[in-house]
């Protein structure tokens, strides 16, 4: 898929685990890891606008779109 | 996690499936006995075997009906009957025996696999490859037992039915072909075509976050 998931380089970023992030945006390890992953089919808005307000990002800083990875 | 109880509906059909597998178990068993019998010549040439005759006879009888409190004068003019041997020949037994084992067979293993469907929906677990795998595998029993059935039919039709000799009853000549077994034969199995379009998007909402 050409969309890559940032999310780990936004939490190394902000210096957060991803237990902590699970913790508070109340979504379960397994569905986080699977995003960060990117094994994720779908992202609802909900998820995204709570991850976004946790890590104090944009939704673009952990999207991304990479013509070159598409498979 | 927390696991949602099966509608009682659900339960209630698991429930008498796994009573009619108990009870076609212990007809499976009763057969495979009753073949061992027959073919170590326990029963000789004395049993009396009625056989269901796989064609309706024609015969007329005039008699009434009572309804409404009137006397309708009928005719009845067709019967689905059976066949009583006073003495059952063991060639004729045998065969009879390897047909009722037959059936026994694909019903015990219809139920069987159709219970362990009906299971993984009691658990929670429809849209499954198993489950998939489950509807088609009834499916194509269902077009097997159907098969058989025609190909029995001919055979008594032509070995039995055509042999048949009585002054005042005749044979019709309507072979019944139970389509009705193959329609629902396919209509299961287009069920497990749109199983799979479900497992399809249980995957994709497992994997939306």
């Amino acid at each position: 898929m050409a969309i890559i998931v940032n999310l780990d380089i936004m939490l190394a970023r902000r210096k957060m685990s991803l237990t902590e992030l699970s913790e508070r945006v109340g979504i379960t390890m397994s569905n986080l890891s699977i995003l960060k992953k990117g094994k994720a089919k779908a992202i609802r808005f909900s998820t995204l606008d709570l991850i976004c307000e946790v890590l104090e990002c944009q939704p673009g800083d952990i999207l991304e779109f990479n013509l070159d990875d598409e498979t | 996690m927390e696991t949602k109880k099966a509608p009682l509906s659900i339960r209630v059909i698991y429930w008498l499936t796994s009573i009619v597998f108990g009870l076609l178990a212990t007809v499976l068993l009763g057969a495979i006995v009753f073949n061992i019998l027959l073919y170590t010549d326990f029963f000789g040439n004395d049993m009396q075997l009625h056989i269901l005759l796989p064609v309706k006879v024609d015969f007329l009888e005039i008699g009434n009906l009572r309804l409404n409190n009137q006397n309708i004068k009928i005719e009845l003019v067709e019967a689905t009957t059976r066949i009583h041997f006073f003495n059952t020949p063991g060639f004729i037994a045998k065969k009879f025996g390897i047909a009722m084992l037959c059936v026994s067979l694909f019903t015990c293993y219809l139920t069987w696999t159709f219970r362990m469907f009906i299971k993984n929906v009691k658990d929670g677990e429809i849209f499954t490859l198993i489950n998939i795998a489950l509807l088609k595998r009834i499916s194509y029993t269902l077009i097997g037992f159907w098969l058989f059935t025609v190909i029995y039919i001919r055979i008594a039709y032509y070995y039995i039915a055509n042999g048949l000799e009585f002054d005042n009853v005749f044979i019709t000549d309507d072979i019944p072909n139970y389509s009705g077994i193959l329609f629902f034969a396919l209509f299961i199995w287009v069920l497990a075509h749109i199983f799979g379009t479900g497992l399809k998007l249980q995957q994709e909402k497992d994997l939306t976050i």
